[in-house]
């Protein structure tokens, strides 16, 4: 009785080499298998809000943190330049003053260079109670002038108007009126004083 | 407390230009001779100061801070304090605790002599004949002023006008600061 091995050898060694025969294995891996839900953490990305006051910065307190930290034995141990104090995070603040400052000058004396303007009042007096002479026609009219005290005494061509330079010095009150005015034929003009309250010849 | 002069007159001027203030006081006897004469450095708030102050900056400014330090510094206590602006009037009779008025020319028809009055319809402002040659001026008061008030500061004006021009020294004042001002840009340069 011919075996099954024998059968096997047999018909190995005729086939030798031209069939390839492979074992298969049935056992099936084991899956793996995935969650894809997420689990969601929530961080809070704001700090609480902290108020310091300013007054806190500006009193230098901050910096005596130094003293707590014991810089000085460090500084003592260290050859060369010794450490100066430092504190993190010191801030100084600037005051800033709510008060706005006024700052006064006197100027008196160089005031009283600038001379008094006199404008020109010959409308103000009716053309038939102007005081005037035979061939003279009145241009302008100026009061009050104190004349004792008058220094100098310049007309404005610009507009008309009188400039006086005071003496300061003198004490006289006494006021009086001027007229510029010109007498036909005549190239140059030509000034009258008056007593205030005659300018007009009412 | 100085006694109040009464040959004496007190014109303040506050000027706003270009974003800086300034003002300056004369107090001149009654021929317009200055007595005294005082003006502040001009005055440019900062970005911070106007918005800390805002609205009110100029207000503040004008109304308090340079008027108030100006009327302290006049040392002589004159009879009248004159301006010629009218948010000025209130605040300076408030300091000065005197008689205050805003003084201005006017195109009013001369009124029959010096020394005559005519209400203008508003309440405290009036139309004054000060001389016989020149329009009235107009003179504002604080309402409701006391008739006696009136009459005492026309009389004062009146008097005062027969030796200076009283609205004059506005515009010297005015020179004054511009001279002041140069003088200061000059010295910058």
């Amino acid at each position: 009785m011919v075996n099954r091995e024998d059968i096997r050898k047999y018909f190995s060694r005729y086939f030798l080499g031209r069939i390839p025969v492979h074992s298969f294995c049935f056992s099936m891996h084991k899956m793996n298998v995935l969650n894809l839900n997420r689990n969601i953490e929530v961080y809070k990305g704001v700090a609480k809000a902290r108020i310091i006051s300013p007054l806190q910065f500006s009193c230098g307190k901050l910096a005596c943190v130094n003293s707590s930290m014991k810089m000085k034995s460090l500084s003592a141990k260290i050859k060369g330049d010794k450490i100066k104090s430092y504190a993190p995070g010191e801030i100084k603040s600037k005051e800033v003053s709510l008060k706005i400052a006024v700052h006064l000058r006197k100027w008196r004396k160089q005031f009283a260079l600038l001379p008094q303007e006199r404008r020109n009042r010959l409308s103000f007096i009716p053309i038939n109670e102007r005081v005037t002479e035979k061939n003279e026609f009145n241009l302008a009219y100026f009061q009050p002038i104190i004349h004792d005290n008058v220094s100098k005494l310049v007309l404005n061509k610009q507009n008309g108007s009188l400039f006086i330079w005071y003496n300061s010095i003198n004490r006289s009150f006494d006021p009086k009126g001027l007229y510029m005015y010109k007498r036909l034929g005549d190239k140059d003009i030509d000034w009258r004083w008056i007593e205030i309250g005659s300018q007009s010849k009412n | 407390m100085p006694v109040a002069d009464n040959n004496s007159l007190a014109y303040i001027i506050i000027e706003a230009e270009e974003g800086s203030f300034r003002g300056a006081v004369l107090a001149s006897d009654l021929r317009g001779i200055p007595v005294d004469f005082r003006y502040t450095e001009p005055i440019r708030p900062t970005k911070l100061e106007k918005v800390l102050y805002g609205n009110a900056l100029e207000v503040y400014l004008k109304e308090e801070l340079i008027l108030e330090s100006l009327i302290r510094a006049v040392e002589a206590k004159p009879a009248l304090w004159i301006c010629r602006e009218q948010n000025l009037l209130a605040p300076l009779r408030f300091f000065t605790k005197s008689k205050a008025i805003m003084l201005m020319n006017s195109n009013h028809h001369p009124l029959d002599s010096a020394g005559d009055i005519e209400s203008t319809g508003e309440n405290g402002v009036y139309f004054v004949q000060a001389d016989s040659v020149s329009a009235p001026l107009k003179i504002t008061f604080q309402p409701n002023v006391a008739e006696n008030e009136v009459k005492f500061v026309v009389n004062l004006l009146v008097n005062a006008s027969q030796t200076m021009e009283l609205t004059e020294p506005f515009s010297r004042m005015q020179k004054a600061l511009r001279t002041i001002a140069t003088e200061i840009q000059g010295d910058g340069k």
